[in-house]
């Protein structure tokens, strides 16, 4: 290591601060960020990790949010709590999986591509959210056919917070199907 | 990304990606996903959940109310929060 320089180690560990906050702002995490110094790459991973913005939203939509979730076992989680970080009750509400080994844990009959999306209603006069939802939702069959029946899984939104329960269909009572990977798109 | 796990009464209830929940590093998430994609076959009547230790315990599922489906006027009880 040459060394040819004198640096203020406390000016100089202020900046790498500054750009692990930095970092951590853009990926919403607070862990320690490895500063690669044996390989001469800094934080040029956790930089490179970033993901690259889409573009800029749409004018109607000012803030969006979303993730994924997996349930441990089928019967735990009937009322699954998904927390969003748009600091305000969302607009709208999409939830979906591409996992193609959907299915009702108590169902004979496969299904696949679960898609529930909700509208929040709101009273234009006052403001207040009424917390009433106008949720859809679809199931596709192995059979090729689609089908709405049962119950929607997106069920009421309270603060950074939308509360999604087991889905049913029309066969009898069912479950979130635990090791699927639902995915989520929240929208202001 | 941000990766979290839920945990209530001692059980992890789900892993994910997104805000919520207790912040873990993407390696821990990749472990409890492999186990809960590994979980064990339950035989009838019965589940796995999963411990925070990582391990399953076998547990009695209460059967599935056979017509879960609440009509209009319930449904906005409960979300008025007036539900009986």
């Amino acid at each position: 290591m040459a060394v040819d320089k004198l640096i203020d180690h406390t000016k100089l560990n202020a900046c790498l601060d500054a750009e692990a906050d930095a970092i951590r702002a853009k990926t919403g995490g607070a862990s320690d960020i490895p500063f690669d110094f044996a390989n001469d790459k800094g934080f040029a991973d956790a930089i490179a990790a970033i993901p690259t913005g889409g573009g800029s939203l749409p004018s109607v939509i000012s803030k969006i949010d979303g993730g994924s979730f997996t349930l441990a076992s089928d019967t735990v989680g009937n009322n699954h709590w998904i927390s969003h970080n748009l600091g305000e009750v969302p607009k709208g509400i999409v939830i979906w999986t591409d996992d193609s080994d959907l299915r009702m844990s108590t169902a004979a009959v496969a299904q696949r591509y679960l898609l529930c999306s909700a509208l929040v209603l709101m009273d234009w006069v006052s403001g207040a959210i009424s917390n009433a939802l106008f949720p859809q939702h679809l199931f596709r069959n192995t059979n090729g056919t689609t089908s709405n029946t049962g119950s929607p899984i997106i069920q009421a939104v309270v603060g950074n917070y939308i509360q999604t329960t087991r889905f049913n269909n029309a066969l009898g009572a069912a479950y979130y199907k635990a090791g699927i990977e639902y995915k989520w798109v929240a929208y202001a | 990304m941000r990766y979290y796990k839920i945990i209530d009464s001692g059980y992890i209830i789900s892993v994910g990606s997104g805000f919520g929940g207790t912040e873990i590093t993407e390696q821990e998430y990749a472990e409890i996903l492999t186990i809960i994609r590994n979980k064990p076959t339950a035989r009838d009547g019965y589940d796995y959940r999963l411990k925070t230790d990582l391990t399953w315990e076998s547990y009695k599922i209460d059967p599935p109310d056979p017509d879960p489906d609440i009509d209009d006027a319930e449904a906005l009880n409960i979300l008025l929060g007036g539900a009986t």
